[in-house]
């Protein structure tokens, strides 16, 4: 049985780690578009270009912490999380079993 | 490459954050007892790829808006606004420059984001570093910007 419970489990982080992953590619297309379209705008008025660029980069910046913060908890979920839970689960388990009626 | 004033000098407010912030956190764990080399080490590594990640982000728009110099768009017609306040994807099209901007922002997000990831999982595995105290200033950037918007507000408010 706890085979079955370190299985679920280990799925279960496998898969929050693949949607929490996700978050990383929504900030790189709005990214990618919002800078795409303030170039076009410096184009368009040269003169704003310093105010355009400082105002991109702290967008840009606001934007990204989205996908650090997606990769962190994916990456937290794969390397840290499994042998945790596996741990709690086990001296649950060794719990429970000993208090077990004879 | 040249690295310009507005790059330069956010850039530099950022590290100014992240560092007051860094300490912060540091302070924290010495309050909560949990203070040691680790959390130390964990914590420069942290704010160094925050303020490396934020000033190799800025290097990009800058690479960006630079190739604008010498394109000259012509300035949108009324009945282009209108079209485009009428279709939400009408908006979204980009002229072949833009385009090639976009994809260069994208490769280099997937970069700094793999750079990230490295610095992530070199942290949570070598012993020499703390996982939290290299992982949290990732995300100090963010909040750096969000309390310069609410004293920038203030100041302004009060002139």
């Amino acid at each position: 049985m706890i085979e079955l419970a370190i299985g679920i489990m280990l799925c279960g982080c496998a898969l929050g780690a693949g949607i929490a992953l996700i978050a990383g590619i929504g900030p790189g297309i709005g990214e990618g578009q919002a800078v795409a379209k303030a170039c076009e705008a410096v184009g368009r008025q040269p003169e704003a270009k310093s105010s355009v660029t400082s105002t991109l980069i702290l967008g840009c910046a606001l934007a990204e912490t989205t996908g650090i913060y997606g990769l962190v908890i994916g990456i937290l979920l794969i390397f840290v999380a499994p042998g945790r839970f596996v741990s709690v689960l086990q001296s649950a388990m060794t719990g429970w079993a000993a208090n077990l009626p004879k | 490459m040249k690295v310009e004033q507005a790059v330069r000098q956010e850039t530099i407010r950022i590290a100014a954050g992240v560092a007051v912030l860094t300490v912060l956190m540091i302070g924290v764990f010495l309050i909560i007892g949990q203070f040691s080399m680790p959390v130390l080490w964990g914590a420069l590594l942290g704010a160094v790829f925050a303020v490396g990640n934020f000033f190799l982000m800025a290097m990009a728009v800058q690479r960006a808006v630079n190739k604008m110099d010498g394109v000259h768009l012509p300035p949108k017609t009324e009945e282009e606004e209108a079209a485009e306040a009428e279709d939400p994807k009408a908006a979204k099209q980009l002229t072949p420059e833009g385009k090639q901007i976009r994809g260069s922002i994208q490769r280099s997000y997937l970069l700094r984001m793999l750079l990230l990831g490295g610095m992530a999982v070199m942290a949570i595995e070598l012993p020499v570093f703390d996982a939290v105290a290299a992982l949290v200033p990732l995300l100090f950037p963010r909040i750096v910007i969000f309390l310069e918007g609410i004293f920038l507000n203030k100041e302004n408010n009060a002139q």
